[in-house]
């Protein structure tokens, strides 16, 4: 089994590597082309599940928790909310006929109410707002997964290091982690942010992702903790089962549920973050839409276009809770005494 | 628009420049006539592999700036030029301003009512806050004879020729010379803004006049 | 005990640290510096600008700056604010009262509706009633804090006109008599307040719906069912005396987030407290109070750490051992 991932992993950086100029393009070009992030933005809690699924099938508690999903009300909605703002991310080319950054006519058009032809209305430019909604959804989307992924592996290996390693390493990761999680995020990313000003796509991801992993790993190293001292890794230790495969075939397949249920909130989380950000100047490159840049724009015409500070919000404010729910009824799906 | 480096509170302030109108045909023809075409039908002009696109650094402190810069960058990819748009933390605008580390900066300048000290150290070859590197011997030898003698009228034709000279140059786009409208209500006296400073600058001397004063002016006044 | 709280101080005191290197680090590899900011539209000469950096000591190799600079906080000194001139105490100090005059009041919030509504939901778990207060919580956690500002101005101060939308006193403020200061403070801080707690208030619910239905599910609720306890008794006496203290850990932890939140609001609503004044300390490469601020924020927070952790070692006496 550890072959075939070699072999998809392999074959899978190569293919990046390969066509690595052109999926950077395609990231990076909110407009039109970044597909990719929002298909990922879907993709990524749905493989963590997957990933989980797939190490323990066979097991009747994994029936069980799919069962479970499949019944809870909850996890139905969140997904089919995420699920729509990912296919008006990935379709919006289809739905909206509007450049989402042209003005066609900055004097005559400009903060239009909203109408049949503009549903949601005009903004200071003349912009059409529901195609900057929609292409803002590939933005935003987008980087709350390149973030998440991120938040993700580090936030798991530096818990899996503390907590397995123990000792001086534990005390050393866990002080930054304190210290992470002490020092004002709003206040370090501030002052990041004046370094480089308007971030381009995976900078700003990047630096979502690297602020974010702290409370993770606290988690996963807790989790790390308890686990040591059950008897199935004992066991596997009087084996003399070696330490990669300790951590790759009893630890991870363990660790699976609270990552999983991180990820997906934490998508939400990073939504939340990212609009926060924009809207203090730090976001996608103007004229691009991202919620948060949209929401910065409309302030000085509140007043007048409320429609235009009113949409990206119900944006955001849907994605958090698609993602929201589908945290939640993963999290009582996996551990159902904690209900 | 203004016609130069000069602010409009300025005895200089000169609107006699001739304007350019917007054009997009025109723009077109000078470019193409400069070799720039779209020869790979991407909407942008380039030539010989090099697309015309260039990045303008805009600080994110100043909404007005960057609304101008949105609107430019909608008219020149009407003419098929690209323009990327990067706002900046304020101070790292300025720093990067000052380094030269831009290919355009969206800049803007206090002006002294005196003129030859701001306009010589932002225009000036030797200007230390020249950002744009602008340098022209006859410019410079034209400010350094306007502190020069003593009749107003010849260093004012001094000036007048010195702006003349920078204009033909156009190493900038000057693109505003606001000015700063205060309005106050006629039952306040004693009002003076001053032009260097905030309008509040000298509120603590305003007064209403006795005579005008509604009931909310009381509070507090025995 | 004594060994527990010697160990805690010590890593508060390292956490503490890190923050402080970090902090520092930061804000000097930032582009430009105070003269930078100082002098950012006003064509100055070379000259005034290197004499301003002399000044203030800011041409001194970094490691210099540095060893100063913790030899100084080390001794409680905050240092000079170099853009208003003043010393950084007394800047913290000015902004200060606003700042917590805000969080108590949205802390308030957060706490009181937050109780009442997990108490609630938890003594009726998976009722419809229940689900509509999930549902009502999950919505207000979900909107971005400053949207959820510029709405709530929009609404109650624009368009119904009940509240102001700026500042925390009126320009008439200082002429007000006592009981009118006391209601215009009050009036300002409405929508602020609300802002800030209302999203806050939604996470203590959550939580506290958790803890009083596990409350719920042992023993001495039983118990105190069986002795014949009206269920407003049971609920109110038992299940709620013993999720509270779970909730008062909530408060230490919940200090980080509100800081961040604080940042916005006070941003939104032109609220002058610490964390406008960081907003502007960063705009001007003011080092020592964008320090002293971060220093502040982490100080708080590991201090409510501490106290969580006091506070659930003295109901959890599992928790003792380790």
């Amino acid at each position: 089994m550890t072959r075939w991932f070699l072999i998809a992993g392999v074959s899978g950086a190569l293919l990046v590597a390969v066509r690595f100029p052109r999926i950077l393009e395609l990231l990076t070009t909110p407009a039109p082309g970044t597909v990719l992030p929002a298909i990922g933005a879907l993709a990524l809690p749905a493989a963590a599940f997957a990933g989980w699924y797939w190490s323990r099938r066979g097991h009747s508690s994994t029936q069980d928790v799919w069962g479970r999903l499949i019944a809870s009300k909850s996890f139905l909605t969140g997904a089919g909310v995420v699920a729509t703002l990912g296919l008006a991310a990935l379709l919006a080319p289809v739905l909206t006929s509007y450049n989402p950054n042209a003005q066609p006519d900055i004097l005559g058009a400009a903060t239009l109410r909203p109408s049949w032809a503009h549903p949601f209305g005009t903004d200071f430019f003349s912009r059409d707002l529901l195609s900057r909604v929609l292409y803002g959804a590939r933005w935003s989307l987008g980087i709350a997964l390149v973030a998440v992924t991120l938040l993700v592996v580090v936030g798991t290996a530096a818990g899996i290091l503390a907590g397995w390693a123990g000792g001086i390493v534990d005390a050393v990761v866990m002080r930054i982690v304190d210290a992470g999680i002490a020092i004002p995020r709003i206040l370090l990313l501030l002052v990041i942010a004046a370094l480089w000003g308007n971030l381009n796509f995976f900078a700003l991801a990047t630096l979502l992702g690297l602020t974010g992993w702290f409370g993770l790993s606290r988690i996963v190293r807790a989790e790390v903790l308890s686990l040591k001292q059950r008897p199935f890794l004992h066991a596997a230790r009087a084996l003399g089962i070696s330490r990669r495969r300790m951590v790759t075939h009893h630890l991870l397949p363990n660790l699976a549920a609270p990552i999983t249920v991180t990820a997906a909130l934490g998508v939400g989380n990073i939504v939340l973050t990212e609009a926060s950000l924009s809207y203090l100047g730090v976001g996608a490159p103007p004229p691009d839409p991202g919620w948060g840049n949209i929401i910065r724009e409309s302030t000085s015409i509140i007043l007048s276009a409320p429609w235009v500070a009113f949409f990206p919000g119900v944006a955001i404010f849907l994605t958090v809770v698609g993602f929201s729910l589908i945290g939640d009824s993963l999290r009582s799906a996996l551990n159902p005494q904690a209900r | 628009m203004p016609s130069g480096p000069i602010s409009q509170a300025n005895p200089l302030w000169n609107l006699d420049i001739p304007k350019i109108p917007y054009d997009t045909t025109r723009a077109r023809r000078l470019l193409a006539a400069q070799g720039w075409s779209d020869s790979d039908g991407d909407g942008i002009l380039d030539r010989d592999g090099q697309p015309l696109a260039f990045e303008l650094i805009v600080p994110n402190s100043s909404p007005s700036r960057r609304q101008a810069a949105i609107i430019m960058e909608e008219q020149l990819r009407r003419i098929g030029v690209e323009m990327h748009i990067r706002e900046l933390e304020p101070v790292s605008h300025t720093q990067r301003s000052q380094r030269g580390l831009f290919d355009a900066t969206f800049f803007g300048w206090a002006q002294d009512p005196k003129p030859l000290g701001s306009i010589s150290g932002t225009w000036g070859s030797e200007g230390a806050n020249n950002f744009g590197r602008y340098g022209n011997p006859l410019f410079d030898s034209l400010l350094a004879a306007t502190s020069r003698g003593t009749d107003a009228e010849q260093i004012r034709q001094t000036w007048m020729e010195a702006l003349r000279v920078i204009q033909s140059d156009w190493p900038a786009i000057w693109m505003l010379a606001p000015f700063q409208v205060s309005a106050v209500h006629t039952r306040l006296e004693n009002v003076f803004v001053r032009p260097d400073q905030n309008w509040g600058a000298t509120i603590w001397q305003w007064r209403v006049r006795p005579d005008q004063m509604l009931p909310r002016d009381r509070i507090g006044i025995r | 005990m004594t060994r527990f709280l010697v160990r805690r101080i010590l890593h508060s005191v390292a956490i503490v640290f890190i923050v402080a290197t970090i902090t520092f680090l930061l804000v000097h590899i930032a582009p430009g510096d105070p003269a930078t900011a100082q002098f950012r539209d006003r064509p100055v000469s070379p000259e005034i600008v290197a004499q301003y950096r002399r000044d203030w000591g800011l041409d001194r190799p970094l490691y210099q700056q540095y060893l100063s600079y913790l030899s100084n906080i080390a001794r409680g000194n905050l240092g000079q604010s170099f853009s208003l001139n003043r010393p950084v105490s007394e800047v913290v100090l000015q902004a200060l009262p606003n700042t917590v005059f805000l969080a108590v009041a949205a802390l308030g919030i957060s706490f009181a509706v937050g109780i009442v509504i997990g108490t609630a939901q938890g003594a009726t778990p998976n009722s419809r009633f229940d689900h509509t207060l999930t549902a009502a919580t999950l919505a207000v956690f979900s909107m971005p804090i400053f949207w959820f500002g510029l709405m709530m101005m929009l609404v109650f101060g624009q368009w119904l006109g009940w509240f102001p939308v700026s500042g925390a006193t009126s320009p008439v403020y200082s002429a007000l008599p006592f009981l009118g200061r006391v209601a215009d403070r009050l009036h300002h801080l409405v929508l602020p307040a609300l802002t800030l707690g209302l999203g806050g208030s939604a996470v203590v619910a959550r939580f506290h719906r958790a803890e009083i239905a596990e409350a719920f599910a042992q023993d001495f609720i039983r118990t105190a069912r069986a002795k014949g306890l009206s269920e407003r008794d049971v609920v109110l006496r038992h299940a709620l005396r013993n999720a509270l203290l779970p909730a008062i850990t909530m408060l230490g932890l919940s200090l980080p987030v509100l800081f961040s939140g604080a940042v916005l609001v006070e941003h939104v609503f032109a609220w002058h407290g610490m964390g406008l004044a960081a907003f502007d300390a960063v705009a001007r490469r003011d080092y020592n109070v964008v320090t002293a601020i971060a220093l502040f924020g982490a100080i708080m927070v590991v201090i409510g750490n501490v106290v969580a952790d006091l506070a659930y070692r003295r109901v959890d006496p599992r928790t003792r051992a380790s």
